[in-house]
């Protein structure tokens, strides 16, 4: 569904991707894990159109994105819920769920996603009228996949969802993912920090440090794998 | 100095109304600052070109200029677009790529000097289009007197560019609040890169903002050449109030410049008649001054972006 094929990518003169390749499947859930700084944001980044990489292609559905607006690769169907949760803060909840939905026009889907949005975290419809702004940081991540939900993904891209959570609070965000995958169908490409849960939850990953894939695997594969308990899981 | 209650009462009217039409200036100012985070110094010219436009509209087809007015809004408004295409959208270009505050503050300065540039190339072009010499817009309506109970009369120009301006600052915020490019618009001011992400086509938004921004100047300056000069510097006397408007406000809050608007229209009214006309001048930025000792943001401004 998502190919990436010898993405170089920089900012300024500062080189953050050097040739990375990845795929992502019909269907499947698949991590990027990898330190900060490894380049996992920048190449979400370079998947939806915010920075050009320098070399390399993008494909989806077998069609190059590489060029295209992020506008117009939203309207392909590749939502991305980025990196400090993309809301807005002076909207309130139900205002930034249905920004979410900017680019759809069927409003029975519309309203059929919103009530699944509400089934999957019934405090977004607690606080449907408060701003997103005053939300704790757990709700707001709650919002932000919520808010990419909206957007009626074929494939749906996170960048860190468990950053600055509480461990309970990360599992929970994890299964919900996991029931977004199952019951939706809905394809995922996770950058994560949090290398267990996202290992745990995905199908395949890849290992990037210093811009480049070092390994790749299925989920269980790389959680058995020795640099990576060494180097992420930290046993 | 004594001060009659009828003229106390007629200096607060007389404060609202001018009070309308600060709003409606500083509130085109603040939303392109609120949107596209760039201080536009040519804004005042627009307001100028406004009012020859309409002066032109109603040399030319005949007919009434508060009727002409939306008119040369609408013009003025097209001229904003091409503007922003032609000369702002590699700035902001630049912008999205730069990262760090050092970054968009040298931006932010390019901005100002081209924006200046800009108000001294229209000022220049006014002259040679309309010449120097102060014009005023005919419409009967000035001479029209309406009588209010208690002995104050007002002209009924003066009356119309006040329902104008409210009825424009009713619309304008309808439109943000409850349609969906409205809500786009204010979803790009919070965070662009997020509204880029849902699907929001981030330079529309900023044509449409343009448009409605010198759309607004324009018609401001519009309704007010009845009433008014019209002369090429115009813009310049009103720039600065302005921006003391939308700082007083709070930088990029269109209710915080529309509240700005009417305090300051009111305290430069009342200013005039406790402590004479000239002193006039002083007040708004007087008032501004107090506004940022108490709030340094503003108003309503600040907080979260």
């Amino acid at each position: 569904m998502l190919e990436v094929r010898d993405v170089s990518a920089a900012y300024g003169k500062a080189i953050a991707l050097k040739d990375i390749s990845l795929y992502v499947g019909e269907g499947e859930v698949v991590s990027l894990i990898g330190a900060n700084g490894a380049g996992k944001t920048t190449t979400l980044r370079v998947i939806t159109g915010m920075l050009r990489p320098l070399r390399g292609d993008v494909l989806f559905q077998g069609r190059s994105v590489v060029g295209m607006e992020p506008y117009q690769i939203a309207s392909l169907g590749i939502i991305h819920v980025p990196e400090g949760r993309g809301l807005f803060p002076d909207m309130t909840v139900r205002e930034n769920l249905e920004m979410g939905a900017f680019l759809r026009t069927d409003r029975d889907g519309i309203e059929k996603d919103l009530e699944f949005v509400y089934s999957l975290f019934p405090v977004l419809k607690e606080r449907e009228k408060q701003l997103a702004g005053t939300l704790s940081g757990g709700e707001q991540q709650m919002l932000a996949i919520g808010k990419g939900l909206m957007g009626g993904p074929k494939l749906l891209l996170l960048d860190e969802p468990s950053l600055g959570l509480a461990p309970l609070l990360v599992d929970r965000i994890f299964e919900t993912i996991d029931q977004i995958n199952k019951e939706r169908g809905v394809t995922i490409l996770i950058a994560e920090q949090n290398a267990y849960m996202a290992l745990s939850i995905s199908h395949r990953a890849y290992v990037i440090e210093n811009g480049v894939t070092v390994m790749e695997g299925t989920g269980k594969e790389l959680l058995g794998n020795e640099h990576v308990r060494r180097a992420y899981l930290g046993i | 100095m004594v001060v009659q209650p009828m003229e106390l009462l007629e200096q607060i009217l007389f404060g609202l109304m001018i009070g309308g039409i600060y709003g409606v200036i500083g509130v085109g100012l603040t939303m392109i600052f609120g949107v596209m985070r760039l201080s536009n110094f040519a804004h005042g010219e627009f307001y100028m070109l406004g009012a020859y436009f309409t002066y032109t509209f109603v040399t030319l087809m005949g007919g009434d200029p508060f009727l002409l007015a939306p008119l040369a809004a609408v013009a003025v408004g097209a001229v904003g677009i091409a503007i922003n295409r032609l000369l702002f959208k590699s700035l902001y270009e630049e912008l999205k790529e730069a990262k760090g505050a050092a970054a968009f503050y040298f931006q932010d300065l390019k901005f100002i000097m081209l924006t200046i540039g800009l108000s001294i190339l229209f000022v220049d072009l006014a002259l040679v289009l309309w010449g120097p010499i102060p014009i005023s817009i005919p419409s009967p309506l000035t001479k029209h007197i309406v009588k209010l109970p208690g002995g104050l009369s007002f002209s009924l120009a003066r009356l119309i560019a006040f329902v104008v301006a409210i009825a424009t600052l009713v619309g304008l915020y309808a439109f943000l609040k409850f349609t969906k490019t409205g809500r786009a618009i204010r979803a790009t001011a919070q965070n662009p890169s997020a509204a880029m992400l849902v699907g929001v086509n981030i330079y529309k938004i900023y044509d449409i903002t343009m448009f409605l921004s010198t759309g607004l100047a324009a018609l401001a300056g519009g309704i007010l050449g009845p009433i008014y000069n019209v002369y090429p510097t115009m813009g310049l006397d009103v720039v600065a109030k302005a921006f003391v408007v939308v700082i007083t406000g709070g930088m990029g809050n269109v209710i915080g410049s529309i509240l700005a608007g009417f305090l300051i229209g009111l305290a430069e009214s009342l200013g005039g008649l406790f402590l004479g006309t000239e002193y006039k001048q002083v007040v708004a930025f007087v008032i501004m001054i107090i506004v940022l000792w108490v709030r340094p943001e503003g108003i309503l401004g600040g907080g979260r972006k």
